[in-house]
């Protein structure tokens, strides 16, 4: 009799188990024994393009954002179509930047010697890469994978997270306090892409505020969902997010943030 | 791992023909608490960025954007859109839509998953596909940026390609 209970007790645990998987599967209760906790939204701002000039119907850019296009578009709008927010004193058009000393503290837009960048719309802090030898040094290349990449700590992780990668910069930027903060991380695509300023190429970014920016591609910290041997990454190139093998090589710029 | 959520997606999922593969170990920066939904207005706001979206794409409607085949236009129609609309009668009470710019875009693209990288909740019936966003491109002048939501990657396309839209405004 009692074994009968203890049989019909471990039948529905098996019935009850399959719903338990379905749960998982929807992102809601437990994936391979790490619990999902759901993420706080907390409103955040998003960067502008940089593009302040019109496309064409077809072909042609326009050198102002007037255009055979009678419709706004991307030059009519948002940060920098504002001119209480397009000032080029704080970096090109919509963007706001504030450089740092190494140190954290703030320094004023004609300071010439910085280690780090404030976005002052999204929040982020950046790494500025530099000629001097050592962990900042703007041509270092990694492999994709390394400390701070979504998934790594995921026990049902896809793909390969090689080693060392980056981990000497996010582990020495941390432990040195690096323009005051001890939180560096690779950024994910969209914090990557917020700072590209797609008005400009070669490289796409503000070069006023992010020095030594080579015109190459480097890693987000966010993982390409259905090809495993790759992760996501941004050419400076054109300013477009590219895929790329995470064996290869490629250059890296620290972020954090408050959250 | 992938085999095995590819079949509970299976399972799952209503529509065979809708089984969008999402992965645990990527973060999922796109809940459904992200998005508040008015299902009647068919509107959806995003409360991370405070926009707020057309749930469907042009030439779809419906609480489940069932009704009606999405439309693909060249950017010149693509833009004069919402400015047709603003200029008549308005969608969802607002007269401000607008094409979104690219960043605007990549922001509800879920990269946690694919085919398509979107949060179905909240922007149901979305095709695998190129959308058009309202920013030109610097480098080639018969270009402008989509998002491609098979994967949520930014590619650059023809201005004269018929490509889908979705509207968005800034929230009140």
């Amino acid at each position: 009799m009692e074994l009968r209970i203890i049989k019909y007790k471990i039948s529905v645990i098996i019935l009850i188990l399959p719903f338990h998987n379905l749960a998982a599967a929807n992102n809601e209760i437990f994936v391979n024994g790490f619990e999902e906790i759901p993420i706080p939204i907390v409103r955040f701002n998003l960067n502008d393009t940089g593009i302040i000039w019109a496309g064409n119907i077809l072909t042609g850019n326009s050198s102002t954002c007037i255009s055979d296009i009678a419709a706004d578009q991307d030059c009519h709008q948002g940060r920098d179509a504002n001119a209480a927010t397009n000032s080029n004193a704080d970096g090109h058009a919509g963007f706001s930047f504030t450089k740092l000393d190494i140190n954290g503290n703030q320094l004023g837009s004609t300071a010439t010697n910085w280690s780090c960048v404030q976005d002052n719309v999204t929040g982020l802090v950046w790494e500025v890469k530099t000629n001097a030898a050592g962990i900042h040094n703007r041509i270092n290349t990694y492999q994709w994978g390394g400390i701070t990449a979504i998934g790594r700590d995921h026990p049902a992780r896809n793909g390969t997270y090689f080693d060392p990668s980056w981990n000497e910069l996010v582990t020495n930027s941390n432990d040195n306090n690096f323009c005051g903060f001890a939180d560096w991380r690779l950024p994910t695509i969209i914090e990557l892409s917020s700072i590209v300023n797609k008005g400009t190429t070669t490289p796409a970014i503000d070069i006023n505020y992010f020095p030594n920016t080579s015109s190459g591609i480097y890693w987000s910290s966010s993982p390409m969902a259905e090809f495993e041997d790759f992760a996501r990454s941004v050419s400076f190139f054109l300013g477009d997010d590219t895929i790329n093998m995470r064996n290869s090589s490629r250059l890296v710029r620290l972020v954090r943030s408050d959250q | 791992m992938k085999l095995k959520l590819f079949l509970l997606t299976l399972l799952i999922s209503p529509n065979l023909f809708a089984a969008r593969i999402c992965e645990d170990y990527i973060t999922d920066e796109w809940p459904d608490h992200r998005y508040q939904i008015d299902s009647v207005s068919e509107v959806v706001t995003d409360m991370g960025t405070g926009l707020m979206w057309k749930r469907c794409s042009e030439g779809l409607s419906g609480g489940n954007c069932e009704i009606g085949v999405a439309s693909t236009h060249g950017i010149g129609n693509a833009l004069a859109i919402p400015a047709a609309i603003n200029s008549t009668t308005g969608f969802a009470g607002h007269a401000d839509w607008r094409l979104p710019n690219i960043e605007e875009l990549r922001s509800i693209a879920a990269i946690n998953c694919y085919r398509p990288a979107i949060n179905e909740i909240a922007f149901p019936n979305t095709r695998s596909d190129l959308f058009w966003s309202s920013s030109p491109i610097n480098f080639n002048d018969s270009n402008g940026w989509n998002i491609n939501f098979s994967h949520g990657t930014d590619i650059p396309d023809n201005s004269g390609f018929n490509v889908l839209v979705r509207l968005v405004r800034t929230a009140d």
